[in-house]
């Protein structure tokens, strides 16, 4: 025999309870907050995909340790020497170390002619790791407009697998002058800056890949 | 008289009212009053938690009664009886089974009594029974919540040892000792070549060995003065000996040949690749470790991050970050 009331008293006592639930949990879900949507931005190569080589050193570019502050989706501001904000209205696409590393395994295996590969290589048997380092991925406003610029220093370390030997490691620095007032002209000051370490990369890179293929001692 | 209709009117207009609120509580809870209901009682091993007095009893998932009382079963501390009262008409024939469940994760539980085969007879009080006694068995979801403590103790467990395992000490011991088994490798695929090189060596002598005392074997045998009894049987002794030699030799080129390949197989590629698997696990070791911290420290920022101001580059200056 089922019980007298049970079943309206059970729905008013769900429905409060259902109530109470998304009341409480209102502070967990998340709106976005009400400004305006950030601009999304990303880093693009643009010159051509690398040659298609069926010889030479295989190379496998490692993902970017990134100095602190760099490793989300905000674009890094430097206001002094020791002050640190983000642009407002504006955010990467992804991850900066996802970014700097398609960029370089694009950029690299065209310009320096190499084999490279990137993320979900772990079965494929290669001969040098790159390793890199962001040490600055910074917009730096200046007193004016423009003294404004972008800070892009990577630091690249190849290490060939083979023995575990250290072939060489370089320093890169960029800072170009960001040409206007939005933050379109700051986004391409970035794309500057990675061209010209891209390509100072790519000198640096062909002159020691063919160690990586060099036998061990 | 017209107080007199007043009362009967007042009266009437209360009894009609009563009368209405009777039947309209009868239609909101559906009460089947003449329905007949069979009384029954479960046996469960074990927890009945989460189970009430009205708790529902479903058949094949369609509610027929309900609990009229839980209690400690007579001789047994260790099993829950349960009295419930379902419709007289729903089958509960030898083989049904009923089974503690429970709706959603909410905790309400409820009891459902899967139905025995067709054409099973009822099942009826046995000697001096009050009641049917409907057997019961274990929910695949009580099987769950049973063992879930071991479950979550083991991962724990799990959790621990490879937080012992993949701490920076560790790491770096890993880091020497690929380093060593490097070092071993190359020693190893060296000291092969020598080996091959030795057994080669080897072979060239045994069998220039074994021609000789073939031809000392001959000698013995052909009776010559120059050797005795005792000869023959130390040059007899000394074939045999070299010829198992020459065999086991050969046994141990071919294993070193075979190992020569693993080996250098495993110095070749596997090396390299386990190398870049602890660079990446130390990496993720590492944000894990940093996360961790960050949610040790302030749980909320973790999540939804702390409020930063943000540089605009319209007004050149920062403002406060919003809705945060």
């Amino acid at each position: 025999m089922m019980p007298i009331f049970s079943k309206p008293g059970r729905a008013i006592g769900l429905t409060v309870a259902a109530a109470m639930l998304l009341g409480g949990c209102g502070p967990l879900i998340s709106f976005g907050s009400n400004g305006p949507a950030a601009d999304v931005y990303t880093l693009n190569y643009d010159g051509a995909f690398g040659p298609e080589l069926k010889e030479g050193p295989l190379l496998y570019f490692d993902e970017p340790h990134v100095a602190e502050g760099l490793s989300g989706q905000k674009i890094a501001v430097r206001l002094g020497a020791h002050k640190r904000s983000t642009l407002a209205n504006a955010r990467w696409v992804t991850g900066l170390t996802t970014l700097v590393r398609d960029y370089l395994t694009r950029s690299l295996s065209d310009e320096a002619k190499t084999r490279a590969i990137g993320e979900g290589s772990l079965d494929v048997k290669v001969d040098c790791r790159l390793g890199m380092k962001v040490w600055s991925f910074d917009f730096v406003p200046g007193q004016k407009g423009e003294d404004d610029a972008v800070d892009v220093t990577i630091e690249l370390s190849l290490i060939r697998l083979r023995d575990g030997h250290f072939i060489g490691q370089h320093t890169f620095v960029q800072t170009p002058s960001v040409k206007g007032p939005s933050d379109d002209d700051v986004m391409d000051a970035f794309n500057v800056a990675m061209r010209a370490n891209s390509r100072d990369m790519a000198k640096w890179l062909s002159a020691l890949k063919d160690q990586c293929a060099a036998p061990a001692g | 008289m017209e107080t007199r209709a007043s009362y009967i009117m007042v009266g009437g207009f209360v009894l009609t009212f009563l009368a209405g609120l009777i039947a309209f509580a009868v239609w909101i809870a559906k009460v089947d009053l003449d329905a007949e209901y069979t009384d029954y009682d479960i046996y469960f091993h074990g927890t009945v938690s989460g189970l009430y007095k009205r708790s529902v009893v479903y058949y094949l998932g369609i509610p027929v009664g309900d609990v009229r009382d839980i209690g400690l079963a007579p001789n047994d501390p260790q099993k829950v009886r349960v009295q419930v009262r379902l419709r007289s008409e729903v089958p509960v024939t030898e083989g049904a089974k009923a089974r503690l469940d429970f709706q959603g994760l909410t905790g309400v539980a409820y009891i459902e009594i899967n139905g025995g085969p067709p054409g099973g007879q009822p099942i009826k009080p046995v000697g001096d029974q009050e009641r049917a006694v409907i057997p019961s068995e274990l929910s695949p979801i009580m099987e769950v919540f049973t063992n879930a403590p071991n479950l979550v103790n083991e991962a724990i467990e799990a959790v621990v040892q490879i937080q012992k395992l993949l701490d920076d000490k560790n790491l770096s011991h890993v880091g020497h000792i690929l380093k060593n088994t490097d070092k071993l490798s190359a020693n190893l695929a060296n000291g092969t070549e020598d080996l091959d090189k030795l057994v080669a060596d080897t072979r060239t002598l045994i069998n220039k060995a074994s021609t000789t005392a073939d031809k000392l074997s001959k000698l013995a045998d052909s009776g010559n003065a120059l050797i005795d009894d005792d000869g023959k049987q130390m040059v007899a002794e000394a074939v045999k000996t070299l010829q198992s030699a020459q065999q086991a030799i050969g046994r141990i080129d071919a294993l070193v040949a075979a190992n020569s390949d693993n080996v250098t197989d495993f110095i070749g590629s596997s090396l390299p690749e386990i190398t870049r698997m602890i660079i990446d696990l130390r990496a993720t070791a590492r944000n894990l470790s940093r996360l961790s911290k960050r949610i040790e420290q302030n749980p909320g920022a973790a999540i939804f991050g702390t409020p930063q101001p943000q540089y605009d580059l319209k007004t050149r200056s920062e403002k406060k970050e919003k809705g945060k």
